[in-house]
């Protein structure tokens, strides 16, 4: 070893030394009003969420992704949400957690040539899903195309016809696709949306910050916001809510169709599927060979709405000629 | 002296982080799955509103005075002519019949019978099982509908857990005009004022 080279290490252990240096009371004290410091500078930035009682409780703010709740967590925080909703709205809800089923995976078929454009669909919806009545918020959008085009650029969905179908039109019901490469769950900067082991799209609206990225990346138009508190006459209320799915949501999150998720996961059709009186919709597990869409697969020709943006949806739309 | 500085804003960091670690923390923890499979609560069954568009009286006259009654009652009577006329007459000038090409009253009713439909080899197709009458000429469609693509199904999409339910084709096409009526359309979205000045093309 060289002189140099001694020199040099000695130098690196006394630096060492230095570090390892039990703290000097001044030094302690220095950290001590730091971190005293750190923790009111901590609480004010806190403090507002005193003042947050209507939007947001301070338990809200604290809780975990869900992901990592417990049962007990889940339990407790619905108990909260349901204590919320029966303050705001006079109701009695039941807030479940449903977990999607084993086995199964959804998808949704729709035969172009049966819808008449009722819009039955929407309003079913709209009362399954507990949307906001004003400003109004549906999650299906009924497109009328000229016949023998798919311009949907050319497409409008607010015809007011005295009666449809009208000649040379169709009909074409457009909802969330709950894509297998879902653009909207990439653009979450929070993970407050994902795609369920069933293939369901969900948002967690207590995870929600309401940024609208989601918004900007769906192809199909299929997110919507809550500007302001959903407004729902009390007797229209759904009470049976879902935590992912149909519970009232808060100001300021995004909401979307789950394929009624708290009905589908209980074996329920949805309910747009319930009510449209031709007959148009189909609903089923492609894992089972024999359900209903796998014929539709197999049998019929298909297509999916924008296959060029690479989404890979689970809502097929197909003909029967 | 910078180094003690760095332990400092450390020490800062470490508090923040405690505190924040209830709702930041990006460990992948897995879910339990011991949760005891609770009851769910099912939504109502009920309040969708799910009758079909069209009431089937199957083969009974009703009269506007709500007086009931049946084929045979007054056909035991009169024999099937030769030549059938195939045209609304007599008692039933009011229907209004418009089926395609299928042009023949009785290519559906039974001519001794008429209070049952007739199939291809002339056996009797019972009133309640007016599918298999259209499956004898619709067979693709009627095919699709026992496969529940052709028609609406409801209750259960799992039959697991509980029957699904078929419309008959009756209950939405009327077998003497089936063609699909016409329907008044709900009303259309509340647009923004914006949105409404611009109509016609309003694909966002
Ligand atoms: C009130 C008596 C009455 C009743 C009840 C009645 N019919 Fe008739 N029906 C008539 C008369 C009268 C005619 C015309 C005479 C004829 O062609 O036999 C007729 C004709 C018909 C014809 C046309 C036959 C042809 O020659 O083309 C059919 C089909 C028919 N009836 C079916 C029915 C069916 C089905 C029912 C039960 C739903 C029924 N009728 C009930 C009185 C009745
Ligand atoms: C496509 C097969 C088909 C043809 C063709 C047909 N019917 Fe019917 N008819 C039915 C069926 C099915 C019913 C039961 C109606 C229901 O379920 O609502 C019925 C019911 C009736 C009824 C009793 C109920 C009612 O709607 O008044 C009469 C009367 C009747 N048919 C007469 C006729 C006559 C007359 C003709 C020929 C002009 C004729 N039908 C042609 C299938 C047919
Ligand atoms: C005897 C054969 C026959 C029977 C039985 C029959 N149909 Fe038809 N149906 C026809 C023919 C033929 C057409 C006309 C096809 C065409 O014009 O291209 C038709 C057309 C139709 C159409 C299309 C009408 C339109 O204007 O678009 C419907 C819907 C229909 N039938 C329903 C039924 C139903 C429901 C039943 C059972 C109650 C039934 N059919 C029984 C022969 C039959
Ligand atoms: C839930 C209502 C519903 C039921 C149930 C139903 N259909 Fe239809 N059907 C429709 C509608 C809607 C159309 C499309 C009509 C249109 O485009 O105007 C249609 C079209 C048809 C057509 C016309 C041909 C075609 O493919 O467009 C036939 C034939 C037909 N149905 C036969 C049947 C038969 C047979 C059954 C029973 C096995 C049946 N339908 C049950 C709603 C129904």
């Amino acid at each position: 070893m060289t002189e140099q080279q001694k020199q040099n290490l000695n130098e690196t252990e006394s630096l060492d030394q230095k570090t390892r240096q039990p703290l000097s009371r001044r030094s302690f004290l220095k950290i001590g009003a730091g971190t005293a410091v750190s923790l009111t500078a901590f609480g004010w930035a806190l403090s507002p969420l005193a003042n947050l009682t209507e939007d947001i409780s301070l338990n809200e703010f604290l809780q975990q992704h869900y992901e990592r709740l417990t049962p007990e967590m889940m339990a407790e925080i619905i108990a909260r949400l349901e204590d919320e909703i029966k303050h705001d709205y006079g109701i009695d809800p039941s807030i479940q957690d449903i977990k999607p089923l084993n086995g199964v995976e959804y998808a949704y078929a729709l035969n172009i040539g049966r819808c008449i454009g009722c819009r039955r669909c929407v309003y079913a919806c709209m009362q399954e899903n507990n949307t906001s009545r004003s400003p109004e918020i549906q999650y299906i959008r009924v497109l009328e195309l000229e016949k023998g085009t798919l311009d949907l650029e050319k497409s409008s969905h607010y015809y007011n016809h005295k009666a449809v179908p009208q000649k040379d039109k169709y009909y074409m019901p457009v909802q969330c696709q709950q894509c297998e490469k879902a653009p909207c769950t990439k653009a979450c900067p929070v993970r407050a949306t994902w795609k369920e082991p069933d293939g369901i799209v969900v948002v967690d609206y207590n995870w929600c910050i309401g940024c609208r990225y989601c918004m900007a990346a769906c192809p199909y138009w299929a997110r919507r916001f809550n500007f302001t508190k959903p407004v729902i006459p009390k007797e229209e209320i759904t009470t049976e809510m879902a935590y992912l799915g149909n519970r009232i949501r808060p100001r300021g999150v995004v909401e979307k169709c789950t394929f009624c998720l708290g009905r589908t996961r209980q074996g329920l059709y949805p309910a747009c599927l319930e009510v449209c009186p031709t007959g148009s919709r189909v609903f089923g597990n492609v894992l089972d060979p024999d359900s209903p869409i796998n014929y539709i697969l197999n049998e019929k020709r298909v297509y999916v709405l924008k296959e060029e943006a690479g989404t890979v949806p689970r809502f097929y739309y197909f003909f029967d000629k | 002296m910078i180094l003690r500085n760095y332990f400092i804003l450390l020490l800062y960091l470490i508090t923040g982080l405690c505190f924040f670690s209830g709702t930041s923390g990006w460990t992948e923890t897995k879910k339990s799955e011991k949760e005891p499979q609770k009851q769910l609560v099912l939504p109502p069954q009920n309040w969708l509103d799910t009758t079909p568009i069209r009431d089937t009286r199957k083969l009974l006259l009703k009269r506007s005075s709500g007086f009931v009654y049946r084929c045979m009652e007054c056909h035991k009577d009169f024999k099937t002519p030769l030549e059938s006329v195939n045209e609304p007459i007599g008692e039933h000038q009011g229907m209004i019949f418009d089926h395609g090409l299928n042009i023949n009253c009785l290519s559906c009713h039974h001519p001794e019978n008429r209070g049952v439909y007739i199939d291809h080899d002339f056996r009797e197709i019972s009133e309640d099982q007016s599918v298999y009458l259209c499956r004898k000429c619709h067979g693709p469609v009627y095919r699709d509908w026992e496969a529940g693509i052709h028609g609406r199904m409801n209750g259960y999409w799992d039959r697991s857990r509980g029957l699904r339910t078929k419309l008959s084709c009756n209950q939405c096409h009327d077998p003497h005009q089936p063609a699909f009526k016409q329907l008044v359309p709900m009303a259309p979205p509340a647009a923004s004022r914006l949105q409404r000045v611009q109509k016609g093309s309003q694909h966002d």
